[in-house]
């Protein structure tokens, strides 16, 4: 097994006196290429614990560590931004330029990359998103998903080992959502990049690998999709909804229909109910 | 409070090589008191249309009428400003004042309510975005999320407006406070009579709440019935980037691969019903 690309160590952290446990005893190993979704209502602590993860906070207590560099020690931030990359939810607020490619180009420009290499990246950048005719478009006039996806481009431009996903589809219509959603999952596949995707839609956690659920600063389910998604009555403690089908799922077993575990999507239900017809 | 549009366009930034017909050929008569729901992908026109509600927009041809009043009179505008109360996407990134109370009665004072009116719409409001009046002496900017939208919402309805128009009010939050924002507006218009108009990419909510759904494409309206009727076009809605909810489309398959099912489900729980009478019955015959 290779070693982890990310490693809290009973981190804890609060922004002020009024909130000093955003972050509880948090230990986390993440792998290199792993696709993570993380879940949790309002206030659980995700988007905090996804700062731990780019160095933008460091923990009151305990260590965060990004290929073994520590994120507290200021000499190391530098490169720890340049292997996790993040994208906020807002794809507004994250676009600087008035030029698509000026804007992809925004962060290799700042790390000093050469003129040469920052051409071929951002025209890579642009391409791996699907927006490469774009490139000479003013952004403020394209759709809320194209915008999202220059904001990846910017991200990738900067060569990141690790992108992290802060509700990046949560503004989105359904269409833009699966236009991201498809692009995150291609980057993941086929540039091996270790994904960290945060989200209320528990729908847009089936595909993970593993998916973290957190409530008041701490993980308390670590596992498999369909492991977390057969657990509907405490996720519904913690504020959470199952997506639809796995609720009518879990509501038939109620009723005493059997139904295999890990029934999620319309295609797995249509297939059980017909076979118990 | 009815809402009457005919042959409305609007293009932007006309004779420009930026120029966009947003809107084309709408023809509508929204009835007082009503519940629609507007769906539809980003840059359907959703917001250009909602903005010509009160005028912020003007129509590029064709008219726009509520309750008898004319959107392109400019005093008539003023008027029309006061029924209509627009919730843009995101509210809470307009609040501004120091506390909670300065922040809802900022709509009626520049309305020029009384003293005493500002303090009655402002309790009236926090009551009904369902809020204690333990708030009104905080900054709104140490609420939470979901709290942070409903002042929002509250400083709208202090104007008193008939009409409420949502633009996709429950994006970011998280599922607890997303149903609880779509029941406190499902009661606005139960008990304030007050005619919703949502706009929302969440077809789930569009199907539990609304009573009219428009669904809009490049500008025009495409779609639009109840609920039942717009979510039978599952096929047509998928052409144009939209889904309809999960159950709806698992019971069509379920039709189809012969189950004895409605034509049209919409919620979780009707499914329910739906395919345990299927199932019983099998057990019956056996």
């Amino acid at each position: 097994m290779s070693s982890p690309i990310i490693r809290c160590q009973d981190i804890t952290f609060g922004y002020d006196k009024e909130n000093p446990q955003v972050l509880r005893n948090i230990d986390l190993e993440i792998l290199p290429g792993e696709f993570i979704c993380i879940v949790g209502a309002n206030g659980s602590g995700k988007s905090t614990l996804a700062k731990m993860f780019n160095a933008l906070l460091v923990p009151d207590t305990g260590t965060v560590t990004v290929n073994g560099l520590t994120t507290a020690e200021a000499s190391n931030i530098r490169e720890v931004r340049q292997k996790v990359g993040m994208v906020f939810q807002n794809p507004d607020n994250q676009i600087v330029a008035t030029i698509v490619e000026e804007d992809v180009a925004f962060g290799p420009e700042n790390l000093g990359v050469p003129p040469a290499e920052i051409r071929a990246r951002v025209d890579q950048a642009l391409k791996t998103v699907d927006m490469y005719e774009y490139r000479l478009h003013a952004p403020h006039l394209l759709s809320g998903g194209q915008k999202q996806r220059i904001a990846i481009a910017g991200i990738l431009a900067i060569a990141p080992d690790v992108i992290i996903f802060d509700e990046s589809t949560a503004m989105l219509d359904p269409n833009g959502r699966q236009e991201v959603l498809q692009t995150i999952k291609q980057l993941h596949q086929e540039q091996h990049i270790t994904v960290i995707f945060i989200t209320h839609h528990m729908e847009e956690a089936i595909d993970a690998d593993r998916v973290l659920v957190m409530s008041a600063g701490q993980i308390i389910m670590d596992d498999k999709p369909v492991n977390i998604f057969c657990r509907s009555q405490e996720l519904q403690k913690y504020h959470l909804a199952l997506p639809q089908i796995a609720g009518l799922a879990d509501k038939l077993r109620e009723c005493g229909l059997k139904l295999e575990p890990g029934i999620l999507t319309v295609e797995k239900m249509v297939d059980a109910l017909c076979q118990l017809k | 409070m009815s809402i009457k549009i005919t042959n409305v366009e609007y293009i932007y930034s006309p004779n420009t090589p930026f120029e966009v017909h947003a809107l084309k050929d709408i023809n509508l008569h929204i009835d007082s008191g009503s519940y629609v729901a507007v769906i539809g992908q980003t840059g359907s026109g959703k917001s250009t249309f909602i903005q010509h509600l009160n005028g912020l927009i003007l129509p590029t041809a064709g008219q726009v009428i509520v309750n008898n009043l004319d959107i392109k009179d400019k005093k008539q505008r003023r008027k029309i400003r006061k029924e209509v109360g627009i919730v843009f996407q995101y509210p809470e990134h307009q609040l501004f004042e120091e506390t909670v109370f300065k922040d809802i009665a900022f709509g009626p004072t520049n309305l020029g309510f009384s003293e005493e009116q500002i303090k009655e719409a402002v309790f009236k409001s926090l009551k009904a975005v369902g809020l204690g009046e333990e708030l009104l002496d905080k900054s709104p900017f140490d609420l939470s999320g979901g709290q942070m939208r409903r002042v929002a919402i509250a400083g709208v309805l202090a104007m008193e407006p008939k009409i409420l128009v949502l633009d996709e009010p429950t994006a970011g939050l998280d599922p607890r406070a997303r149903q609880a924002i779509l029941k406190m507006i499902y009661r606005l218009q139960r008990t304030r009579k007050l005619s919703i108009i949502l706009v929302t990419h969440d077809m789930i909510a569009a199907a539990s709440f609304a009573e009219r759904i428009l669904v809009m494409h490049q500008g025009r309206v495409v779609l639009d019935g109840s609920p039942s009727e717009v979510f039978s076009h599952a096929d047509e809605l998928r052409k144009i980037g939209l889904a309809v909810p999960p159950v709806t489309l698992l019971c069509h398959n379920l039709k189809q691969s012969g189950f004895d099912i409605p034509d049209v489900i919409l919620t979780a729980e009707q499914a329910l019903a739906a395919i345990l009478k299927n199932l019983e019955v099998k057990e019956h015959v056996n």
